[in-house]
């Protein structure tokens, strides 16, 4: 009686255990799929072998080994211990490989958590190369259709490389920069935005394959020969070590240290063979190296070329060694993604408008490359020919929220104009400061006018920096940019000076020096009273000198300035225009020998006598009214 | 079957004593093919597998050279080491091993820093070689054991002039000695295998150094002495008499509690560094000319106070005995180090003072962060938030002793099997022994579980206070009805129960201390041996031969 008791307990909950479990199997099941928990085995596309056969193998035990992997990295990670990082990371994302968060978060974590542990900088680009390939070489191929691994990649380029917050941000920007100027060399240096991508559209134009290449260009055979000849592939190696030897001479660098030897692993025999041959190296050039560079882009670095065309058609004239490049393409392709995607309320719309026009904000104060890959010395200076880009962006996405569609943001609902405001000023003070200074005067004056209306739409028409000259607002905005006291106009001068000689000459840019003398000239001559509103000026005439000796005194500070290196005082002094050099020789000689002899550098290379100027009267090569040459021989 | 398969002819035997041989010359010729084809790495662990398996034969020699004589105990010993030998378990056990240890080699990735790979092939070979060694073991003394009551042989054995306990030592000495030639094995192919990895070149200098000085090297670990002990007490007596007067009936109702957390206050107060404040952290008993390396590691693991930012960072400057570093091209360098995560700075051997001591200073530098008034204190964790790592030995003697604690960690665990065999049947002994394994391994991690699953997670508590906390907790949901919540208690004290009597294999983590370059010290190894290799299995054997002999063997098979 009491088995059969027992027995009938046992069926009864038996019974109720199996219903209870059907009914919540479909309840799991679509939490599973939501979450894309499963992977599944049937008509999957693009799953690596090793992913299938170590999921089927472990089957429903999956999990649980996640949960093994995820403790021991959490806690080797508390302890301090990095050395399964990578693999632990790997792992984890075969085992999930259909689970988003799984790749983002494995990506953040060694990008910034890991590489914030070392201090030694090439360790820590390894950590951020090492979260930015596992999302470009493993986790967006297998996840394809998931927008926020792309903007996690962005963000990547953007935030841990692009801005300032990390240390090493520096090297972060010098290692890209070598990597892609070693593929691309320098696309877009002194071109327009039309020449610019024309000269990219060539790569994206490439051949995709040798096979290719050589039905379409037979001529490129020549070139192939060559190659085969010399013991050197049509491949990556070849490649990098081509643009290596391009970087090593047309260093400035270099030449100021007298370095005049190849990098290690040049091919010596194949560069003096393209010497004789000026027909096989053209060919190399023209047809070879396209197909090279498109295969690098598109092999290594996943990027589709002909998306990067479009990208730069819309964006303008993207440096590829710039990160915001290269976060503004991955965004891009993200918004393409997620603009795919059924329910457009997941995703805030209105924070990728933002995100794209940060950055090509970003672009627009520092979109200027300027890298020299001898000493790793990189520096990011404003490129005024985004600032077009980014009125075009700004207005369409303007236009983008009026429209019926609207621009979403997540739980806020759908975005307002005001929502952008913020931004437009900020670009519109920006445009006007950079177009005035960089010598676009009617650009200016038409930025200013826009920015006028915007402080009317915001009630803050009557603030001084609106309401008076535009002279007046460059002169208020740039004593700001560089942290001096608007009332000190000695200290304002003197600022801009500096500039003009750590951006012009600095650089072998004497359009730009001579831009900054003529806003530093024209702010002296006008001598305005920035700090009170309703006097035209408070200048007083026993407390500062011509204006050319003010330029000398600043010059000579600035190669007094033990902060700035040798090599960059160096420079300053080759570009410098004689009879700047002139005046500040004689007082600077012993500074300047036993500077340049403490760095190992050659007095007489590094800082050499000036030439005498015909006439010695007036430093004519600062020439407040003219502009200057393009780069040229330094002085 | 033809009858002349059964036949042992001169050719068979001819072809028996020459298999092995050949097979070996076989396997060196391929070896010596993949090396002349440019894959050394692949030669290397072919070579390596040879290596191994013919170790593993010449240590089955030794052991049955060792094991030779007629002691009742060791005859026992000898029958379960030809068990071993034989069964299908210990030969797939043994070729798992022998394959996958030279093939893990080949199966990191080159582009990896040096360093890296080399923590990680110690970590996992070491590891995994003891996860399938401990399965071996647990599987042989069950199946051993049990097999001989199950089939009836234990009773030819008992016949004999041999007693129960001698027959449960026995068995556990043959699986220990087994166990030994196994982990020596282990140990000679990791060896190698890491001697070798660490010829491969390395990403660049600083990494090749954090192979010399932080992997195949015995670091300690030394926290900075107190300044003053005398005064500390003079401090915290102030401080507690002040609290006294302040607020008399708070401190009266635990004054103990009130004194520790006093006490421990100020020790997390010298641990501070307030804004624009130095202190100064002084590490003695450095010997230089023993310590025999160019860098000590300063490993800090800093906090930030006074900031709600949660990812605020700290900026500091260092100096190391009054002299200001790092220091170049002219400047002293600050640190910015990120919050919550541990820093580790090399420092030069040579700034060790002539005493051996090293004054570390701090100087708080930071500034108020955004949307912050004041700025921020550095604050370390006492302990591991402020060590110095310095070298104190060698790797080869520091892997030795590493390895003895692996074989003592693995004797326990036999012990265990053979006891759980004694009374219970094949199958639930083998669970009850990969119970106590994974109870040991993962004691730590299951204490965590069950009091936070249990709601009662607390890292100041007590072996008291929890049990009284549990109690107050069991009476509560007992007179609310909440039975899920009781049996959770229930539960709870069950698992604690067992937890407490199972040795936590975390305690003896010579593993990881071997992978990041830390010396396995004497006195751990002692416990290990004491405790793991000797205390316990005692106890076990004891409980085992105690269930052996109130056994009813023959009632047991009807």
């Amino acid at each position: 009686m009491s088995d059969r008791l027992v027995i009938t307990v046992a069926g009864v909950m038996l019974a109720v255990c199996l219903v209870g479990a059907a009914a919540v199997t479909g309840i799991v099941e679509k939490q599973r799929d939501d979450l894309g928990l499963v992977v599944k085995m049937e008509g999957v596309e693009g799953i690596p072998p090793h992913v299938a056969v170590v999921t089927a193998a472990l089957g429903t035990f999956r999990g649980l080994a996640v949960d093994v992997l995820w403790a021991r990295a959490d806690h080797l990670q508390d302890e301090g211990e990095y050395y399964e990082a990578q693999t632990l990371s790997e792992w984890i994302t075969t085992l999930q490989p259909r689970f988003q968060k799984v790749w983002g978060f494995q990506a953040w974590n060694m990008a910034w958590n890991i590489a914030a542990a070392t201090q030694v900088p090439a360790e820590r680009w390894g950590w951020v190369r090492r979260g930015m390939e596992l999302l470009r070489t493993k986790g967006i191929p297998l996840n394809p259709n998931a927008p926020n691994l792309y903007f996690d990649l962005a963000w990547i380029f953007q935030n841990k490389i692009g801005r300032v917050g990390d240390s090493q941000h520096w090297y972060y920007k010098a290692r890209l920069a070598g990597e892609m100027q070693e593929v691309l060399g320098d696309l877009v240096g002194g071109k327009t935005t039309a020449e610019a991508i024309e000269q990219f559209r060539r790569i994206a134009d490439a051949p995709d394959s040798l096979e290719e290449l050589q039905q379409k260009r037979p001529e490129s055979r020549v070139a192939l020969d060559l190659l085969a000849a010399h013991g050197a592939a049509p491949d990556e190696p070849t490649l990098r070590m081509l643009g290596r030897v391009l970087m090593a001479t047309s260093s400035m660098d270099a030449k100021a240290l007298g370095i005049d030897k190849l990098p290690n692993g040049t091919n010596v025999g194949l560069l003096e063979a393209m010497q004789a041959d000026k027909d096989a190296a053209a060919r190399l050039l023209q047809d070879v190296i396209p197909y090279l560079q498109k295969r690098v882009l598109e092999d290594r670095y996943r990027m589709d070329t002909a998306e990067m065309v479009r990208v730069m058609e819309r964006y303008g004239p993207l440096d590829w060694r710039h990160p915001q490049s290269h976060a503004i393409y991955w965004s891009e392709r993200g918004v393409e993604v997620s603009r795919g995607l059924a329910r457009r309320d997941n995703v805030n719309e209105l924070m990728l408008v933002r995100g794209r026009l940060l950055m090509l904000m970003e672009l627009l104060r520092s979109g200027r490359v300027e890298f020299d890959p001898m000493t790793n010395r990189i520096d990011l200076l404003p490129d005024p020919r985004f600032a077009g880009v980014y009125e075009t962006a700004i207005k369409e996405a303007f236009d983008l929220i009026a429209s019926d569609k609207g621009v979403t943001a997540d739980m806020f609902g759908f975005a307002e104009e005001a929502d952008l405001f913020d931004a437009y000023e900020k670009f519109l003070n920006i445009a006007t400061m950079f177009s005035y200074l960089y010598g676009d005067q009617a650009e200016a004056k038409r930025y200013f006018g826009i920015l006028r209306d915007l402080a009317a739409r915001r009630g803050v028409e009557d603030l001084p920096v609106y309401s008076d000259t535009l002279e007046n607002f460059v002169a208020m905005r740039f004593g700001g940019m560089v942290g001096v006291n608007l009332g000190d106009l000695r200290q304002v001068l003197d600022a801009m000076i500096r500039r003009a000689i750590t951006e012009g000459l600095a650089m072998g840019d004497l359009k730009t020096f001579n831009r900054f003398i003529n806003v530093a000239h024209k702010v002296y001559d006008r001598r305005y009273a920035v700090s009170r509103p309703g006097e035209v000026y408070v200048l007083d005439d026993t407390k500062l000198v011509d204006f050319p000796t003010l330029v000398s005194n600043s010059f000579a500070n600035v190669l007094r300035d033990t902060s700035l290196p040798v090599l960059a005082r160096s420079r300053m002094w080759a570009w410098a225009p004689e009879p700047m050099k002139a005046a500040v020789y004689a007082s600077l000689a012993e500074t300047l020998t036993a500077a340049a002899e403490a760095a190992g550098l050659d007095p007489q290379r590094a800082f050499p006598e000036p030439r005498k100027p015909a006439d010695e009267s007036s430093p004519a090569a600062v020439r407040p009214e003219g502009e200057g040459d393009e780069r040229g021989a330094p002085g | 079957m033809p009858r002349w398969r059964d036949r042992e002819t001169p050719a068979r035997r001819l072809i028996a004593r020459l298999a092995w041989p050949a097979l070996t010359a076989v396997a060196f010729a391929l070896a010596g093919l993949l090396w002349r084809a440019g894959l050394q790495p692949q030669a290397i662990s072919l070579l390596g597998m040879i290596g191994l398996t013919i170790g593993l034969f010449g240590g089955i020699a030794l052991l049955r050279a060792l094991f030779s004589g007629s002691h009742p105990v060791i005859a026992v010993a000898r029958t379960i080491i030809e068990e071993a030998i034989g069964t299908r378990l210990t030969i797939l056990l043994a070729v798992i091993v022998i394959i996958s240890l030279p093939t893990l080699p080949l199966l990191l990735d080159p582009s990896e820093r040096l360093a890296y790979r080399i923590q990680f092939f110690l970590a996992w070979s070491l590891s995994g070689a003891t996860v399938l060694l401990a399965i071996l073991s647990i599987a042989l003394c069950c199946s051993s054991v049990c097999g001989d009551i199950d089939s009836k042989r234990i009773h030819m054995a008992l016949a004999k002039p041999l007693q129960r306990w001698e027959y449960v030592l026995g068995k556990w000495l043959g699986v220990v000695a087994l166990q030994a030639v196994l982990v020596a094995l282990v140990g000679i192919g990791v060896y190698g295998f890491t001697a070798a990895l660490a010829r491969l070149p390395a990403s660049d200098n600083l990494d090749r150094l954090a192979v010399e000085e932080q992997v195949l090297t015995a670091r300690a670990a030394l926290r900075p002495s107190h300044p003053s002990g005398e005064e500390f007490e003079k401090s915290v007596a102030a401080t507690i008499e002040q609290i006294r007067k302040d607020d008399p009936s708070t401190f009266d109702k635990d004054p103990a509690g009130a004194r520790q957390r006093i006490r421990s206050h100020k020790v997390h107060e010298w641990h501070t560094v307030t804004a624009d404040a130095v202190s100064t952290y002084v590490f003695t008993g450095l010997e230089p000319k023993r310590i025999n390396a160019r860098l000590l590691q300063l490993r800090l693991k800093p906090f930030t106070l006074n900031s709600s930012i949660s990812d605020a960072q700290v900026k500091f400057a260092l100096w190391l005995n009054d002299r200001a570093y790092p220091f170049r091209d002219g400047r002293h360098e600050e640190y910015t180090l990120a919050t919550d995560m541990i820093h580790t700075i090399d420092v030069p051997t040579s700034v060790i003072a002539a005493d051996g001591t090293l004054r570390v200073t701090i100087e708080n530098r930071n500034l108020v962060m955004p949307g912050e008034d004041v700025p921020t204190s550095i604050s370390f964790i006492p302990g591991k938030g402020l060590e110095l790592l310095y070298r104190v030995g060698g790797f080869e003697g520091n892997f030795l002793r590493g390895l003895t604690v692996m074989w003592a960690k693995l004797a326990m665990l036999a012990a265990a099997a053979v006891a759980a065999a004694t009374w219970l049947g094949f199958p639930t002994a083998l669970l009850a022994s990969l119970m106590i394994y994974i109870s040991a391994a993962a004691q730590a991690f299951f204490a965590d579980a069950i009091d936070i699953y249990t709601g009662v997670d607390d890292a100041k508590s007590t072996l008291t206070s929890m049990l009284r906390l549990r109690i107050g907790m069991l009476a509560e949901t007992l007179l609310g009805f909440q039975w899920w919540e009781a049996f959770k208690t229930v539960g709870s004290f069950v698992a604690d129960g067992f937890l407490c009597l199972i040795p936590s294999f975390g305690a003896y983590d010579s593993v990881t201390q071997l992978a990041t370059g830390r010396v396995v010290p004497g006195g751990e190894v002692w416990m290990a041996l004491l405790i793991l290799a000797c205390a316990y299995p005692l106890l076990l054997l004891a409980a085992g031969w105690a269930l052996l002999e109130r056994r009813d063997l023959v009632g047991s098979l009807s």
